[in-house]
């Protein structure tokens, strides 16, 4: 077996808070906010920022907080510096709306402008953002690495898929606690990243919208605890 | 204390907290002392720190973010419509209290949050009271006093070690399955 969440070594050296996560055939270290660092590409890949939330419903008339555009991208700078990474793929619904980039205000386009100018930053196409925008770095579909697949919405058949959009949670319960929390998920085939976003929910992965899209034996589940990450056993997965 | 508490409820005659370890014998073997757990000091910074973070202070923003209009409570059988949209309460609280915390709403929710469920007041007077009269009795069934809430219990979750915990647990267990094969 060779697609081990963490092999023997990690959990015993100092590594043991750093759990990484094996995926066809490549090494990615998942981080504590959620997103998930490629060593190899030395890129950072994030999902569901879900920019502007809060203002778009203000639209409706529902005067809600809107910090969270700021919130969310102000945790990408320190993730970039953490892992040192030069590019940064956002896996689509980076907007809540389509007309998000439209509402963004100075300050927080000045903080978009200072990660652009730092790295090279891609914006995937998500449902709730469909159409590219002019906000600096380059506005594609989807992105094809050969081995792997990176995209919006996991779809039951593509081999190598790293898709968001599901906002994937796991609950356990194990000697009467329970707890729930935003994870990692992946098979051989198909790894879902959480959402990024600091307005974002999240969705049980057992839960219907997840039907079909992994083979259960071959689950990994990677939570994210407060203070370091936590590779689980499916078995208490409710 | 290291106890690892899980939840707690309280009515009018008793308070029931759980942890991952067997609090009890914590007590009988001195690692747990009730005096400090029962101490008016506690009614400091700690409580207002907890506080600010707990389901309580946030189930009372809910109650307060309905009030202002700021979000509306969705009835079972009615559509939604577009003013009424599914918007986690907590979510708006963490962000409001991390960029305003003085916002009016907070505010007063700290302020119902410390009259409605809890007299800060009557509570310390209450503790210099029963300080060091704390008798210490663990008993082999329920006592009858304690029926009541523990039909309530699981009531007011703590999200701190005791949940992490659980996580930990899992991943050792994920550890031991994988060192099996």
């Amino acid at each position: 077996m060779s697609t081990h969440d963490c092999s023997d070594s990690d959990m015993s050296s100092d590594e043991a808070e750093m759990p990484l996560i094996k995926f066809t055939g490549e090494t990615f270290t998942p981080l504590l906010s959620g997103a998930l660092f490629w060593p190899a590409e030395n890129t950072l890949l994030v999902a569901d920022l879900h920019l502007e939330k809060m203002s778009s419903f203000a639209m409706h008339g529902q005067l809600l907080p809107p910090y969270d555009t700021g919130a969310t991208l102000a945790l990408l700078p320190k993730d970039i510096k953490a892992s040192g990474a030069n590019r940064v793929i956002c896996l689509g619904d980076s907007f809540h709306r389509d007309e998000g980039p439209r509402s963004l205000g100075e300050q927080n386009r000045q903080q978009l402008n200072n990660m652009i100018a730092e790295v090279e930053l891609l914006w995937l196409s998500g449902n709730h953002d469909p159409s590219p925008h002019h906000l600096g770095g380059t506005c594609v579909n989807d992105i094809d690495f050969g081995n792997l697949f990176l995209c919006h919405e996991p779809d039951k058949k593509t081999h190598g898929q790293i898709a968001g959009h599901l906002h994937p949670s796991a609950r356990i319960r194990i000697n009467g606690r329970t707890t729930q929390r935003p994870c990692f998920v992946h098979d051989e085939r198909l790894l879902i990243v959480p959402a990024y976003g600091v307005s974002t929910g999240t969705l049980n992965i057992l839960s219907h919208p997840f039907e079909g899209l992994f083979d259960r034996n071959k689950l990994k589940v990677t939570m994210l605890g407060k203070k370091q990450l936590y590779p689980v056993a499916t078995k208490y997965l409710i | 204390m290291g106890a690892q508490p899980l939840g707690f409820v309280a009515s009018d005659y008793a308070l029931a907290i759980w942890g991952v370890s067997d609090l009890s014998v914590m007590i009988k073997s001195n690692r747990l002392s009730l005096e400090n757990l029962f101490s008016a000091e506690m009614l400091g910074d700690d409580l207002e720190e907890w506080l600010d973070e707990s389901s309580l202070m946030k189930r009372t923003f809910r109650n307060c973010a309905m009030i202002s209009g700021l979000i509306e409570r969705r009835h079972p059988g009615k559509e939604k419509t577009g003013r009424q949209i599914t918007m986690n309460s907590d979510l708006i609280y963490d962000v409001l209290y991390a960029h305003e915390p003085d916002h009016i709403l907070i505010e007063a929710t700290r302020r119902d949050a410390a009259k409605g469920l809890l007299d800060i007041e009557r509570l310390g007077q209450c503790l210099e009271r029963i300080r060091r009269n704390i008798v210490h009795m663990p008993l082999g069934q329920i006592s009858p006093l304690a029926v009541p809430i523990m039909l309530e219990i699981g009531k007011e979750p703590i999200f701190g070690e005791g949940r992490e915990s659980a996580m930990a647990e899992a991943a050792d267990e994920l550890f031991r399955e994988a060192a099996g094969h």
